[in-house]
């Protein structure tokens, strides 16, 4: 049976006759499962009390929001990828200004984050045999710091990534944990290289390498054990001597739920992860109060509206009674982490992108009233391509009307009281919670996932969620229903880019990648490289905190996979955890 | 008569890391009643068309969440021209954009897949281009 006929199936004698539409399709239950009644009232939030779940912004539990003025104080911090920049047509030449272009519109204020590209989330070299075709496709390959000063990205990555002292907020959004860490350690170089002070360095990253191992992507063959020493060793190297840097999102949930999971898994995991982290922080001697309040708490705004707004709300009281019943702080005296929304890709559909601007637009006020702190946008291209420049202008248009003609920044929290919101919000906490202690009885995030159950949850969820669109139990208009809708397509811009062909299957950009990969190679002194290598092995194995040998080897011009080659022959795995590239004879440990 | 089945050997090639299409393709397929080879991600050309002809194989699925897919596609037909296996259908699907479709059919690839498109529409094309039978 098409889904057409199942369509009909759905609809009864009368809408199919009369065209009239009687009632929603799909099941009448929320994304995550919860079979919600017609209407709530006060019976369904008698188990609720006002100084225990709900209070005020800025005070404990903090489901109102982080801070006590909310929106009056601050608006929401707008995050980007500037994507796009490596298909650009003038690639190569217009980076820089492509990049200040966006700063104009406001669709960059004063943050940006970046994305990786393949090798770098892989921490490979771009030589290697998987890396081919694959270089330099999604937001700037780097492999050296050689190429902060030599090469068509210098001045980008400079502008980009190197102001991080002076103000400007940027987020390693890599969100694979090695890959976040070695970076952030090649930024500490430069900015030491040009004699800037890294204790006044602002920014996050996500660095998580416990997610990448129960995703279904991300992972890249990394070990857990070597994405969770650099990463930890990150994070304690921040605490320390990087104070105003977020060295952890504590828990990617975003990259977890696009895998499939629900809402209460999408926080349980995200929770489950930071419980692991701050742990052992606390065992490295670091206080909770210098780490705990760091982690932004990163969510995905998907298209149930609801659920992603009392799925905030209930993320912020998770965080508080974690922080008092388990690490012994007063909520009131430590800051809330902010909360920030990245919306939902899977949420996106390939045909009539001019839908995608609706759920775009639907998943940003959603976000608002849950009270985030940051959000960033998706564009109408998701499901097709990297965005153009006009994708970053709707966006900001989006984002500019809900700030200034809607009139929902006035007020904190505005759906604080309604039944169902807070019924919800309470369900969503409680639900999360039996998660989480299920997780701490297993003996935490990183033996469930040593036993493969959160793995076999994340897949029975994938599958699950591919069920739902085929039985048309979840609808998406214009993919599974509403298919008459793409009869009229509404062309949008879309990004102009060299594409490859089979004649030239590599892009111009791709070609100057690769020269310059070259050219470092043949430009740098072997003499420094080796020593530095040397160092980052032995810190390594002997279980000393490798951030600052990794940032020297950075600056002897070592490269992202030789680094992190040595790091994993360290801890004793292969140099390549594909097994396709042997150690270089160059780098040895004697 | 009695129909052979089809045999599909599904994979990833380069370091595009995206994995739900694998998990719910070889789920579809097997529903379908394909015999199916999945091999998974970060397979290089060499690997799928090596792994293609000892399992013996009548088509290869190949999926895609990158826009740098077109030189892969090329080097693995390519190999199977080499290894003189082009009778090996060739599938392609993921983030492939319609433009694409003419030069993927020149380089002798068969059906290209989207976002939307339906498992029983796939698995009666590929069923028909396989094994020239519709069921």
């Amino acid at each position: 049976m098409d889904n057409k006929e199942k369509e009909n199936n759905l609809r009864d004698e009368f809408e199919l006759k009369t065209g009239i539409k009687r009632k929603m399709m799909g099941e009448e239950k929320t994304q995550s499962g919860y079979a919600v009644k017609e209407c709530y009232g006060p019976d369904d939030v008698r188990d609720i009390d006002f100084n225990e779940d709900i209070g005020f912004p800025g005070k404990y539990p903090y489901t109102r929001g982080a801070y006590p003025r909310m929106y009056r104080e601050k608006l929401w911090v707008r995050g980007a990828i500037p994507g796009g920049m490596m298909f650009a047509e003038d690639q190569g030449k217009d980076e820089v200004s492509e990049f200040k272009k966006l700063e104009e519109l406001g669709v960059i204020e004063g943050a940006v984050r970046t994305s990786g590209d393949f090798h770098n989330l892989a921490t490979i070299d771009p030589d290697h045999p998987l890396v081919k075709y694959d270089i330099d496709n999604c937001s700037g390959a780097k492999f050296a710091l050689w190429q902060f000063f030599n090469g068509h990205y210098a001045d980008f990555l400079k502008h980009y990534m190197g102001r991080g002292t002076e103000g400007f907020i940027l987020e390693m959004g890599h969100a694979v944990g090695a890959a976040d860490s070695v970076e952030w350690a090649l930024i500490l170089a430069y900015l030491e290289t040009v004699g800037k002070d890294i204790s006044k360095m602002r920014g996050n990253m996500v660095n998580d390498p416990l997610h990448v191992q129960i995703n279904n992507c991300m992972r890249y063959k990394q070990p857990m054990e070597v994405g969770w020493r650099i990463s930890t060793d990150a994070m304690e190297f921040a605490a320390r001597y990087v104070p105003h840097f977020r060295p952890t999102n504590g828990g990617c949930a975003y990259d977890m739920r696009e895998s499939g999971i629900n809402t209460m898994q999408e926080l349980g995991f995200r929770f489950g992860n930071y419980i692991e982290y701050c742990d052992e922080m606390v065992r490295r001697g670091v206080r909770f109060e210098d780490f705990g309040p760091k982690p932004a708490i990163a969510l995905s705004a998907e298209i149930d509206f609801f659920e992603t707004i009392c799925k905030i709300r209930a993320a912020r009281k998770i965080w508080a009674r974690l922080a008092k019943n388990r690490y012994g702080v007063d909520p009131n005296t430590v800051k809330c982490p902010p909360c920030n929304t990245n919306e939902a890709g899977n949420s996106m559909t390939a045909a009539q992108p001019i839908f995608n601007v609706v759920r775009i637009t639907i998943e940003a006020v959603a976000s608002v009233l849950g009270g985030v702190n940051g959000m960033e946008l998706k564009a109408y291209t998701e499901a097709i391509s990297p965005p153009p420049h006009e994708a970053s202008v709707v966006n900001k248009g989006i984002e500019s009307i809900i700030a200034e003609e809607t009139g929902l920044p006035l007020v904190a929290d505005p759906l604080g009281g309604s039944y169902y919101v807070e019924w919800l919000t309470k369900r969503i906490e409680e639900d999360t919670m039996v998660l989480i202690n299920q997780i701490l009885g297993m003996g935490g995030m990183r033996e469930a996932i040593k036993c493969g159950w959160v793995q076999q949850e994340v897949e029975k969820g994938a599958l699950e969620r591919q069920r739902e669109l085929m039985e048309l139990r979840r609808i998406k208009v214009g993919e599974n229903a509403y298919l008459q809708l793409n009869d009229t397509p509404i062309p949008l811009p879309m990004l102009k880019y060299e594409r490859p062909t089979v004649a030239q299957p590599l892009a111009k950009h791709q070609k100057i990648l690769m020269e310059e990969w070259r050219q470092f190679l043949k430009e740098r002194d072997i003499q420094k490289v080796t020593p530095a290598l040397k160092d980052v092995f032995h810190a390594t194995k002997n279980g000393k905190n490798i951030i600052r040998p990794v940032i020297e080897a950075w600056k002897a011009y070592a490269s992202i996979g030789e680094i992190m080659g040595v790091v994993r022959e360290g801890l004793g795995f292969p140099y390549d955890q594909f097994e396709m590239v042997k150690r270089p004879d160059y780098i040895k440990y004697d | 008569m009695q129909h052979k089945k089809v045999r599909i050997l599904l994979a990833k090639i380069g370091l595009d890391d995206h994995q739900r299409s694998l998990l719910v393709l070889s789920k579809g397929f097997r529903d379908a009643g394909f015999e199916v080879i999945n091999l998974g991600h970060f397979q290089t050309p060499e690997t799928v068309v090596a792994s293609a002809i000892a399992e013996d194989v009548n088509a290869i699925g190949l999926s895609f969440h990158t826009l740098t897919y077109m030189g892969w596609v090329v080097d693995v037909c390519e190999l199977l021209e080499k290894k003189k296996a082009k009778n090996i259908a060739v599938f392609v699907g993921g983030t492939v954009p319609e433009v694409d479709d003419k030069e993927l059919k020149k380089l002798g690839v068969k059906g290209c897949y989207r976002p939307g498109a339906l498992m029983k529409d796939m698995v009666e094309e590929i069923r028909m281009i396989v094994l020239g039978v519709k069921v």
